[in-house]
């Protein structure tokens, strides 16, 4: 019985040290590769509660393991957007200018009663209400209303740090070359931008990607 | 980037600890598997006095063994092996030199599964 309680003991101040290394990204909302190793620290934490006849270095080995790989795994998602795309998946529209593009959600599995569902989680009860509404990669939904009557149409990215939105640069009627030619006027490259937002009004915002503290 | 260092020393501390474990667990494993050999070789030679002093020590460092053990390898297979080890001095006599034999192989067959019990890859 000692054993146990020591061991809950031990085990849950594994797990807390666990998730604060691991940092605030994995107390938000859970990309995939987080939701792997959120899963598997409980699994594995419990392990050793569950069967006393275990050694406790069966639980607490594993999960300072699997800490340091989701810690080296964001680093290297950090550093390498294409491998983050890879991993995390990238947002994916399902609602342009009011219209639904069903392709998109056939693609992604989602009904339309789902779709129906995750808008009324946002207070919007129509598409016809969305101006761009994307599936995030955690499968949350992202929408922007429709621009009241001579308002400004929301930003809409088309380069975020390396990665361009191409859906949303066809839908400005822009293409890549379209876009070099517009970070061109603006004295810099598709490397140095970390955001670049657009509305169609040629409203852009573009912010230099900062060298990250402690880098060579 | 702090956290890649904190990342960095934990995959250390964890190699260092394994490793340092590997190396205990083998050593007390090889220890014990001597011992036992040792002690059998004297009641074989008719020494049963000093097997059973043999097979003594080697039940006691069994013993001392298993709180460290016990962290590293599954608990069950320790208290196999340590009950095993205790009813092999008063088998140290002529007349059941083929139990103790047996009871010798059992106890070095449980080593083996405590050497197993860390080592094993899958």
């Amino acid at each position: 019985m000692i054993s146990s309680v020591v061991r809950t003991v031990l085990v849950y101040l594994a797990v807390v040290v666990a998730m604060r290394l691991m940092g605030k990204r994995q107390l938000g909302e859970l990309q995939p590769a987080e939701l792997v190793t959120t899963l598997l620290i409980s699994n594995v934490a419990s392990i050793c509660i569950d069967e006393p006849d275990l050694p406790l270095s069966a639980s607490l080995v594993p999960i300072f393991l699997i800490t340091a790989l989701e810690i080296l795994n964001s680093t290297l998602v950090w550093f390498c957007p294409k491998y983050a795309q890879l991993l995390l998946g990238k947002p994916v529209t399902i609602i342009r200018n009011g219209e639904i593009l069903q392709d998109e959600l056939a693609q992604l599995r989602i009904t339309a009663s789902d779709l129906a569902e995750a808008l009324r989680g946002k207070d919007i009860f129509s598409p016809k209400d969305v101006y761009w509404g994307v599936i995030e990669p955690n499968g949350s939904i992202t929408a922007a209303p429709m621009p009241q009557d001579g308002g400004e149409p929301p930003m809409l990215p088309l380069l975020i740090d390396k990665a361009v939105y191409k859906e949303n640069l066809a839908f400005f009627g822009m293409d890549t070359a379209a876009l070099d030619a517009l970070l061109r006027r603006e004295q810099t490259t598709r490397e140095a931008v970390l955001l670049l937002l657009y509305n169609g009004k040629k409203s852009i915002l573009i912010q230099k990607k900062a060298a990250p503290k402690g880098a060579a | 980037m702090k956290r890649n260092w904190y990342a960095a020393i934990i995959l250390l501390a964890l190699c260092v600890l394994l490793f340092r474990a590997g190396q205990y667990v083998d050593r007390t494993t090889a220890g014990m598997q001597r011992q036992l050999e040792a002690a059998y070789a004297l009641a074989e030679q008719g020494d049963y006095p000093a097997a059973r002093r043999a097979y003594s020590r080697a039940a006691n460092r069994a013993l001392r063994s298993t709180q460290i053990l016990g962290l590293l390898v599954r608990r069950n297979i320790l208290d196999q092996l340590n009950q095993t080890l205790a009813v092999l001095p008063p088998c140290a006599e002529a007349d059941s030199l083929a139990d103790l034999e047996m009871e010798t192989q059992r106890a070095c067959t449980q080593i083996e599964q405590v050497r197993q019990s860390f080592f094993s890859g899958f």
